[in-house]
């Protein structure tokens, strides 16, 4: 048929599986009951959020200032923080909406999971503009609706404004595009699940699969709609990071003022992403049993993507620092050499290190398929990612144009613990969500079993 | 009047029996597939969806009603200096607005495109499920039929298309 | 019948008793607790009676002196509730002397500013704006104490009642005061001593000027300080004198400024000095000294001025700048009759030879104003040692201390102790209970200045009166009429007061009540000064090495900010950085850096950003003084070391308590310099420093513009050439350069603030102003560790270093390759300062930027610009984003991190009732969470308007005065109506000199600085 492809493409499914063991497979975890690695881990996770909402609520009722700001740096850790979660939740929705778009049939092992990141790495990314403001309780006035008094609007030339509908939209749009890929696996769980065994697990899922039948018309809109929210999403992606970008690429401070910023930006977004995405399934994999689908392959496939990103981040670096010795201005050139030779010298070492260097690692084929490798290099994509954000925020602000107001910065428990309290929120969330959601888009996996099935390639 | 349900294994199967039964002009009611069998819909002849033209008539409402929303807002309701920009007058301040216009746009139709789509296939919480035989959403194939005369021969022209089971409404009663 | 209304439906129904019943029962005590004291209640009775009890016991307990407000029965015609009013009074509290006006609000003095009528002595420094705050200070003391029989709250008839001394006894009663300059007070000790002949005066200077006092009354026969004329002079040499800071408390600094100006005849000014001070970062060249050289300097100057002059020569021993001093000395007698030489020193001797000096120069009468000294120091060390012996042998039968704290500024406790028993009675009159009071038998609590009446003859020839503001808040009583309780007279002073002046001050045709209006008055009969001129040369030169036991480490005590210490307690002082180094709530030892390095002591910049010092005792002989932090100070002498006076308060109040050290432990016998000093460190964790700014040099940027009076004299634009830029059109100047047409600011208002560079001496009276005026919070010291000071207007100070951009280019060009340094070096050198730095001030605030970055990022337009140029700030509109702070180039914006009202954690005047009625009603207290900053006192030009509205006319160029403006006598500030083609403003806008702080960036502020030039003219 015309969907058989050649047999020197690799498959992507293992092992010789029928339809009904795909479904068996996907429907395992939820089926089953959680072993002790998921209990552990999420007790973890959850002790480390209810921590961080112990900080937030310190913040909120004594104020800003139990953070480590000063005049000078007016943020550090936690926009950081939001841009680093922002970043993160790239990856999903450039997997499912990009590679649709390119056919890319591996795609569809991870896009489930990978999507489910990037909804909850949204959230966090959420919580930092919301709690970084010294006046929470009057976040609304960011809104577009009038104050008390009827005339005063918000201000659209702000970026952060531009941030608001940005990320609302952003979430709200990968939100829709996850849940109606989920539906007819909801519908799958629906049809399994008996009703007299377990009748509440039942009802849930009848409900959450929106009574999907799986009609050869609703199908046909399925794939469309897919389709074109794929086509959404792609610059929405792109838009998204491009425009945080410019909370720092509008501002007139020497580092910020930067016109690379937005594709910059998106580069390190899908680089951090994508690395997040491979840290999560090869943990994931194991622990839910589904080498068959996420194979070696998949997790290579990332990799290159990882070179090919970070490389070019590398490249943006590297302009960065010729345009501020071309631009000839006094306080740009001291602003870059201040990065690499000044007090934070080792945030700009260690961005360096994790996020230029390390990913060349996987121009080595064993490297590159190697699990244990590509989790640690991965890990530490993550951590140079942070690092780079760290650099960009408060390396230009400590010293600006008027050295009378140079200061330097050293974060308190309560940003720390706020950190740490979304990274656990962040695997309550993913944990939650292995156990009861299908984490492989199974529909669309059978549609190409026989085209990428090993069984099928024989 | 009585339903009959042709069961398939194997959606390269399912594809080739509608064929014959198309080509038997037997009116096929609907087919269930547990995923999106690619060559199907041009089988049974449906009609290319229209999604897509919503989905662009929806994003130039977003558009609209960010430019409306920004330009009143800024420009009419209450102008102010800000930062020196030209506040006063929409299209020289358009630079500013871009990214709120292209988030509305993309807001819009996205959403809108989401809720018709449930709207035309009935997909909401709590909505009933119409395929007949809960294996569709696993690994099975199943042919609706409604026929009401000439039955039997139906039925035996669905058994010359190797199908792995016929079920019919009566039988479904128990 | 009587008519009946119905209270109520119920009584139309059954009319009975209840309904009428007003009151609920009374708590039936006996029943629940019966004769035999068992408790017997219910509980809901018990409950009721713990409830009663409970109330009746806090309302008891409630105590508001003065917080209640009383809405006026009767409007007093002079209060419009809203409207400001201005009370013209004078400040001498012994220290410092300004004629001031009182702004007043509602009753309430909110302001301190200068009386610029008065033409003369009417600087209100940092310190007189701040004394408002000791009115409202919650440690004063509330009524009088006799610490004799413990009892507290005695009344003032009381003490008179039975006054257990007395006065006309064959031992002495000694008055001992703090210096007043008061004709009408001198009457009454007049009195009191015609009365009793052994009644006797002592003024007590904390820091005395005895020697130069002395000195003038030798050659002109007053005790009196000189007045000098800076207005008229071209060249000054001053020999550590810090006559632009704390030197003599009078106000040199406008007649300085006004000579300042490049454009006519700018002075020249020489300065030798051993620490940092004010005056010596003011100078155009800066000699580094020990303080005993100040002896060889003056008398190397003196013998070759005498020689050419012909005069004796004196023997002096030679230092290290006699070249230099050859060429300054050729300068003077050049510049004869408009010089002046000035010199610091206890040594009554060495200021002789320093006026005889001016006198072969000719200065006296010109520079020097012998007809017209100054009488605002009073202090006398002989007599008070004198006194002390006294005090020792039992002469003294009783003390009437006023003012003066003892046991805080005199350097010897014990002696003070010892003859302090032997007095039978001491009393002492003040503000508030000090270290002196435990040794003291009656503490009577005495008027805030701003309560009381008063006058006084600062300088010859001139009277000002003192009225009060505001009623006593306390059971206190004036010093004058205490005096004259003594005296037995029956009159109040503010009588007395009036009848004296009108008997003895004022002419018959002068009008009192326009006097008490103006608060000054210049009289015709003044007593005639005539010059001694028969200083014996011999004389001086024999006895001229006195206190200077040379060699060794030499360490200089020196006064900041703080002054005397007797207003530790005023947090906006304490939060006030000293203009030189930049750091507030602490005093240390000054050093050099080699010094440092050769005593192992480290400065070190902690992980925070913040200043570490290491802690040392200083030893000389007998005197010790430990747990002092090392500051090292760029600009200071090798071999001295310096310490201020001022702090280690230990009976002041909650914020002046242990603040630093107390310097006065070596202010032995009056003399502020001391050699032979031995420091040894201590091994203890650094000393935690709170400074405002640690990065010391301009980092090669065009920040601060400067020139040299040369290169101005050839180019008006030496130093400030216009900020051009690259464009696709060429060359163009970046007010031409925008990405769209700019808004039109020609008409109407356009408010603009003129910051002249070169008339700025960095005094920090504007920071204060600003602070009072828009009740700006204070933080306290640990905050401003963290960076997070509140100050609207900050003084950045800024100094030279070796390595600049130009040297580094010449260095990498040259053809030597080992030379060349690299970019990275380059700019490490560049943030050393140099071993002696030139030092520049630059006041900063809000700049109103026209293309504000701030505004454009505040996601909910809480900052926007007005049409007359104003950035403005919405503070209830503000959600905190701080967003507007990082896109400020000048770092202008404050957060509030924390709710600095009402706050425990905050414990300063907003923090206190009765602190809390400093408060400006026209100025938002801000909330926690939101931004703020310097609004151009908006408050007053709304005022200056609505003015001008009412008499319907146009705002006149000055109506509108903004605080930091208003507090600077030096006029370096000039705020106006750039539009208005008649302005001061729009002239200094026009200038050469005017240009805008950054702005390449492309901001166009509204405030413009003008550049600032040196007179470097053929001194080495």
């Amino acid at each position: 048929m015309s969907h058989k492809e050649s047999h020197i493409r690799e498959p992507l499914i293992l092992g010789d599986k029928s339809y009904h063991d795909i479904t068996v497979d996907i429907a395992r975890p939820i089926e089953t009951k959680a072993n002790k690695w998921w209990w552990l881990l999420f007790g973890l996770s959850l002790t480390l959020f209810l921590w961080g909402i112990g900080c937030i609520l310190y913040t909120i009722g004594k104020g800003i200032g139990v953070w480590g700001l000063n005049k000078t740096v007016g943020w550090a850790w936690d926009i950081t923080n939001f841009v680093w979660w922002i970043g993160i939740g790239h990856a999903g929705t450039a997997i499912s909406a990009v590679l649709l778009l390119f056919r890319q049939k591996w795609r569809m092992a991870i896009n489930r999971s990978a999507e489910a990141m990037t909804i909850f790495a949204v959230f966090q990314a959420g919580l930092f503009p919301l709690i970084h403001m010294g006046r929470v309780w009057v976040g609304y006035f960011v809104f577009p609706i009038p104050n008390n008094f009827g005339s005063l609007w918000v201000n659209f030339n702000s970026p952060l404004l531009w941030d608001v509908f940005a990320i609302s939209t952003y979430l709200t749009v990968s939100i829709v595009f996850w849940y109606l890929g989920l539906i007819p696996d909801f519908a799958m769980l629906r049809d399994r699940i008996n009703k007299n065994v377990k009748p509440f697990t039942q009802k849930i899922y009848s409900l959450l699969s929106f009574g999907w039948s799986g009609g050869a018309k609703d199908w046909q809109r399925f794939e469309s709609v897919s389709l074109i929210l794929a086509g959404l999403a792609t610059p929405l992606v792109f838009s998204v990071h491009s425009i945080v970008s410019t909370d720092f690429a509008t501002a007139v401070l020497p580092g910020w003022h930067t016109t690379i910023f937005p594709p910059y930006f998106v580069l390190g977004a899908l680089f951090s992403g994508f690395a997040m995405v491979s840290t999560l399934l090869l943990v994931m994999r194991k622990v839910l049993n589904l080498e068959a689908y996420v194979t070696v392959k998949h997790i290579e496939y990332m990799n290159i993507i990882i070179i090919l990103t970070g490389s070019l981040v590398g490249v943006a670096y590297i302009t960065e620092l010729f345009m501020a010795w071309y631009s000839g201005v006094e306080f740009e050139q001291y602003a870059f050499l201040n990065r690499a030779t000044g007090p934070y010298w080792w945030s700009y070492a260690g961005m360096m290190t994790c996020n230029v260097i390390t990913p060349q690692i996987f121009w080595i084929k064993k490297i590159r398929t190697n699990l244990a490798a590509t989790f640690v290099i991965t890990i530490f994509v993550n951590i140079g990612m942070w690092f780079e954000r760290f650099v960009i925020i408060v390396t230009s602000l400590h010293r600006d144009f008027l050295p009378s107001s140079w200061t330097m910065y050293v974060p308190t428990f309560v940003e720390v613990g706020i950190f740490l309290g979304t990274v656990g929120f962040f695997f309550v969330l993913f944990l939650l969500y292995s156990r009861t959601f299908p984490v492989i888009a199974q529909a669309e996996l059978k549609s190409i079993l026989k085209s990428s099935g090993e069984k099928y390639k024989k | 009047m009585n339903k009959i349900y042709a069961i398939y294994d194997d959606e390269e199967i399912l594809i080739e029996g509608i064929k014959k039964l198309k080509s038997n002009n037997v009116k096929i009611h609907e087919v269930y597939t547990p995923f999106p069998v690619h060559g199907l819909d041009k089988v049974l002849g449906l009609k290319f969806s229209r999604l897509g033209v919503c989905a662009f008539i929806y994003g130039m409402c977003g558009l609209c009603f960010a430019m409306l929303m920004m330009g009143y807002m800024m420009t009419i309701d209450w102008p102010q200096i800000i930062g020196g920009k030209p506040n006063f007058s929409f299209f020289d301040n358009i630079p500013t607005f871009i990214p709120i216009m292209f988030e509305c746009t993309v807001l819009f139709s996205a959403h809108l495109l989401a809720l018709t789509f449930m709207f035309r296939s009935k997909l909401f919480p709590g909505a009933k499920s119409r395929n007949p035989d809960p294996r569709t959403t696993d690994d099975k194939f199943l042919v609706e039929l409604h026929v009401d005369d000439n039955y039997n021969d139906i039925i035996n022209l669905v058994k010359k298309t190797n199908v792995s089971e016929i079920k019919t409404s009566d039988d479904k009663e128990d | 019948m009587k008519k009946k209304y119905w209270k109520s439906i119920e009584q139309t129904k059954n009319n009975n008793l209840e309904l009428h019943k007003e009151f609920a029962d009374k708590i039936p005590i006996e029943k629940i607790i019966d004769n035999k004291n068992n408790f017997t209640a219910s509980r809901r009775d018990f409950l009721k009676l713990v409830g009663f009890s409970t109330v009746a016991a806090t309302i008891t307990s409630c105590e508001t002196p003065i917080t209640e407000s009383v809405p006026y029965l009767v409007k007093p015609e002079e209060i419009t509730p809203g409207n400001a009013n201005y009370y013209a009074t004078t400040f001498d509290d012994g220290y410092d002397f300004a004629s001031v006006l009182i702004k007043t609000r509602e009753g309430r003095p909110i302001k301190i500013d200068p009386n610029y009528e008065a033409r003369s002595l009417y600087d209100a420094n940092s310190r007189i704006q701040s004394s408002l705050l000791s009115l409202y200070d919650s440690y004063r003391l509330k009524s009088p104490v006799n610490q004799k029989s413990k009892e507290l709250n005695i009344s003032l008839e009381d003490y008179f009642r039975n006054l257990n001394f007395d006065l006309s006894s064959n031992k002495k009663t000694v008055f001992l005061t703090s210096s007043f300059t008061s004709p009408s007070l001198n009457n009454i000790i007049k009195d009191l001593k015609l009365k009793y002949p052994n009644f006797e005066i002592i003024f007590y200077d904390p820091i005395s000027y005895s020697g130069l006092l002395d000195s003038y009354d030798e050659m002109f026969g007053v005790r009196a300080l000189p007045n000098y004329r800076f207005e008229k002079a071209d060249f000054i040499i001053s020999i550590g004198a810090d006559f632009l800071g704390e030197w003599l408390n009078f106000d040199h600094s406008e007649g300085y400024a006004s000579k300042r100006d490049p454009d006519n005849k700018m002075s020249q000014h020489i300065h030798f000095e051993s620490n940092m001070s004010l005056s010596g970062s003011n100078a155009d060249k800066r000699y580094i000294i020990k303080p005993s050289e100040k002896v060889s300097v003056l008398t190397n100057l003196y013998n070759i001025i005498a020689k050419s002059f012909g005069e004796k020569q004196i023997n002096s021993q030679s230092c290290k700048y006699d070249a230099e001093i050859k060429l300054l000395a050729a300068k003077l007698i050049r510049s004869k009759g408009k010089s002046i030489v000035l010199i610091d020193s206890s040594d009554k001797n060495l200021q002789n030879l320093c006026f005889k000096l001016n006198m072969l120069l000719g200065n006296i009468n010109k520079t020097i104003n012998i007809a017209e000294p100054l009488f605002i120091k009073k202090g006398d060390d002989n007599k008070f040692n004198i006194l002390l012996n006294e005090m020792l042998e039992g002469k003294v039968e009783s003390l009437i201390i006023n003012d003066v704290n003892l046991f805080y500024n005199f350097y010897d406790q014990n002696k003070l102790k010892k003859s302090f028993k032997k007095v039978n009675v001491i009393t002492q009159l003040t503000l508030k209970e000090n270290e002196t009071s435990p040794f003291v038998n009656y503490i009577i609590p005495k008027n805030h200045f701003l309560e009381s009446w008063g006058d006084s003859n600062p300088k010859n020839g001139m009277y000002t009166l003192r009225q009060p503001v505001i009623n006593p808040l306390f059971d206190s009583i004036q010093v004058e009429d205490f005096l004259l309780k003594l005296l037995g007279n029956s009159k109040n002073y503010k009588d007395y007061l009036k009848s004296f002046w009108k008997k003895s001050i004022l002419q018959s045709t002068t009008n009192w009540n326009q006097v008490l209006h103006d608060g000054f008055y210049f009289s015709k009969q003044k007593l005639i000064i005539n010059i001694k001129n028969n200083l014996d040369i011999n004389y001086t030169s024999k006895n001229i090495w006195l206190n200077h036991s040379d060699g060794g480490l030499e360490l200089l005590l020196f006064a900041n900010h703080l002054g005397d210490g007797k207003m530790a307690n005023i947090p906006w002082l304490q939060e006030l950085p000293d203009p030189i180094n930049r750091t507030c709530w602490d005093n240390y030892l000054c050093i050099s850096k080699n010094l440092a390095d050769n005593l192992g002591l480290k400065n070190k910049i902690s992980a925070d950003g913040q200043l570490d010092g290491d802690i040392v005792t200083i030893k000389s002989g007998k005197l010790e003084l430990s747990n002092i932090p090392v500051f090292i100070q760029p600009g200071h002498s090798d071999d001295t070391v310096s310490l201020s006076f001022g702090y280690g308060r230990t009976k002041s109040g909650k914020s002046g308590d242990n603040v630093g050290v107390n310097a006065f432990i070596f202010y032995k016998n009056f003399i502020s310099e001391y050699s032979g000093i031995e420091i040894i460190k201590q091994e203890t964790s650094p000393h935690k420093f709170a400074s405002v700014q640690l990065a010391h040099t301009m980092m090669g940027r065009d920040i601060v513009k400067e020139a040299t009076l040369k290169e101005y004299k050839k180019d008006k634009f030496a130093g400030n050439h216009p900020e051009n830029l690259h464009t696709p059109e060429g060359m163009k100047h970046v007010e031409n350069i925008s990405l769209w047409k700019q808004h039109d600011y020609n008409d109407g208002h356009l408010w603009n603030l003129a910051i002249d560079l070169n008339k700025c001496t960095g005094c920090g009276a504007c920071v204060t102003a600003c602070h009072i005026e828009n009740n700006v919070p204070v933080v306290g010291k640990s905050e401003i560790r963290k960076h997070r000071d509140m100050h609207w207007l900050r003084i950045d100070r800024y100094y030279s270093s070796d390595m600049t951009m130009e040297k580094a280019e010449s260095l990498n060009e040259d053809d030597n390759p080992n030379n060349d340094i690299g970019l990275v070096k380059k700019y490490k050198l560049m943030e050393e300062p140099s071993q002696n730095p030139e030092v520049v001030f630059q006041p900063v605030m809000c700049q109103h930027c026209n293309n504000a970055p701030c505004e454009t990022v505040c996601p909910v337009a809480a900052t926007s610009h007005s049409k007359e140029g104003l950035n403005h700030m919405a503070y209830n509109r503000c959600v905190g984003t701080r967003y507007c702070a990082n896109n400020c180039p000048y770092k202008v914006r404050r957060f509030n991190w924390f709710n600095y009202k009402d706050n425990d954690d905050f414990d300063f005047n907003m923090n206190d009732d009765l602190g809390k009625l400093v408060l400006n009603p026209d100025v938002t207290v801000r909330a926690r969470g939101v931004m703020e900053k310097c609004s151009f006192c908006i408050q007053n030009i709304q005022k200056a308007k609505l003015d001008a509205k009412k008499e319907n006319r146009k705002v006149k160029d000055g109506d509108v005065k903004i605080a930091c403006e208003n507090a600077c006598t030096t006029g370096a500030m000039v705020f106006g109506d750039v539009n208005d083609k008649s302005s001061k403003v729009h002239k200094e806008k026009q200038h050469e000199r005017s240009y805008n702080l950054l702005a390449s960036v492309g901001t166009r502020p509204n405030v413009f600085y003008k550049t600032k030039i040196r007179n470097k003219k053929d001194v080495s």
